[in-house]
């Protein structure tokens, strides 16, 4: 339908002049399609003015107060999760700082096998020559090995301890970040 | 008693802010009807309303302190209800199942009243739904805030946050729709499609 000022007008029924109003009726008087158009209009305002309000089904606030609680501890395990990984990037530094930086210093004064090795890139042939160092103490003629021996028994301390804390780590990430456990008690 | 009325709800929404959890919950009670026939009418069936109401409130928990104090809590409430559920409805889009096929859920408390009134109160919401439906997402909202809540278009522009002539233009069009949209299922051509939510996906 498409007869203006009429079809707008019919909107808008209750912002019309007298003289609109007057006009409106003459042209619905005499025009089937304008008539049909206000007619479809009143039964739209009928329908959607007799449904009334829905109410929520009954509980929604208790409902809604377990669902606070419940995104609260979401939100602590997720910050529980953050800290741990703040812990294991900090591990990971300080083992990698230690590699580079202390453990040549502990055990490399006078060991030519450990001199120029003060730099992080260098961690994974640092644990390698301790390894190959670890079974030269076998043979107890070999001095330098035995100049290892603090520097060995830290570095496989702080190896398993590094590999406990992954795994503990890893393990309570994956069982808070993506399973989220309740630590109160509910009814 | 109106005033008094907002006082009280000032009162509330500082308690809340404060981290009283009790206060919020006075509010989530006095908001929950409104917030859900929202939900409802936007989003047509009351599971999903439920999710929305539920969400929407939660929502406003984590932003009260966003909150304009000179802003109307019920329109605030109600800016959020209405864009949750018009994204909700948008979303669809990636459903897979057709948008017929997810069940309407029955209106609440539409088990009392006798076998009659029972009939009529399908037929309307059925009438209402398929009316409803056959509007855009953010068309209906404005519908909806003006049939069940009675606001004005300034109203209903401050919780749309659009401007009074953007929603008028937005009723017009959404009343025209309809209008036809029903002349169109009288004659047994039925009702149109959505704009924004495909039949299948």
């Amino acid at each position: 339908m498409n007869h203006p000022p009429f079809d707008s007008w019919l909107l808008e029924p209750s912002e019309l002049t007298e003289e609109q109003r007057e006009r409106l009726e003459q042209h619905l008087a005499v025009c089937e399609n304008c008539r049909q158009h206000d007619l479809s209009l009143r039964s739209v305002d009928l329908i959607l003015s007799s449904a009334g309000l829905v109410e929520p089904p009954d509980g929604f606030a208790e409902r809604f107060a377990v669902s606070l609680e419940r995104r609260r501890e979401q939100r602590l395990h997720r910050r529980t999760a953050y800290v741990l990984a703040l812990i294991m990037l900090g591990s990971l530094a300080v083992l990698a700082g230690l590699l580079a930086l202390g453990i040549p210093q502990l055990a490399g004064l006078g060991n030519q096998n450990l001199r120029g090795m003060l730099t992080a890139w260098r961690q994974i042939s640092v644990i390698v020559e301790l390894g190959v160092s670890l079974l030269r103490t076998m043979d107890p003629t070999t001095y330098p090995a035995v100049m290892l021996w603090p520097a060995i028994v830290l570095a496989v301390m702080m190896l398993a301890a590094h590999i406990t804390f992954s795994v503990v780590w890893t393990a309570l990430y994956l069982r808070l970040a993506t399973q989220p456990i309740s630590w109160s008690r509910r009814p | 008693m109106q005033s008094n009325t907002r006082d009280q709800e000032a009162q509330w929404i500082e308690m809340a802010r404060s981290g009283d959890d009790e206060a919020f919950g006075k509010l989530v009670n006095a908001y929950q009807g409104p917030v859900f026939n929202l939900c409802y009418r936007i989003l047509g069936n009351a599971r999903e309303a439920e999710d929305a109401a539920q969400e929407s409130f939660l929502r406003a928990y984590n932003n009260l302190h966003r909150y304009d104090a000179s802003r109307k809590f019920a329109s605030w409430m109600l800016t959020i209800a209405s864009n949750y559920s018009v994204d909700q409805v948008r979303k669809r889009r990636l459903t897979l199942l057709p948008l017929e096929k997810i069940p309407a859920a029955r209106r609440p408390g539409m088990e009392s009243g006798s076998l009659d009134e029972q009939l009529i109160m399908y037929q309307t919401e059925d009438d209402v739904r398929a009316l409803l439906d056959s509007l855009p997402a953010a068309d209906r909202s404005a519908v909806v805030l003006r049939y069940w809540y009675d606001l004005s278009y300034d109203e209903i522009a401050e919780v749309l946050q659009a401007s009074v002539s953007a929603v008028r233009s937005r009723l017009h069009r959404s009343r025209k729709a309809m209008a036809e949209n029903w002349q169109a299922s009288i004659s047994g051509a039925g009702f149109r499609e959505t704009s924004d939510e495909p039949s299948t996906v």
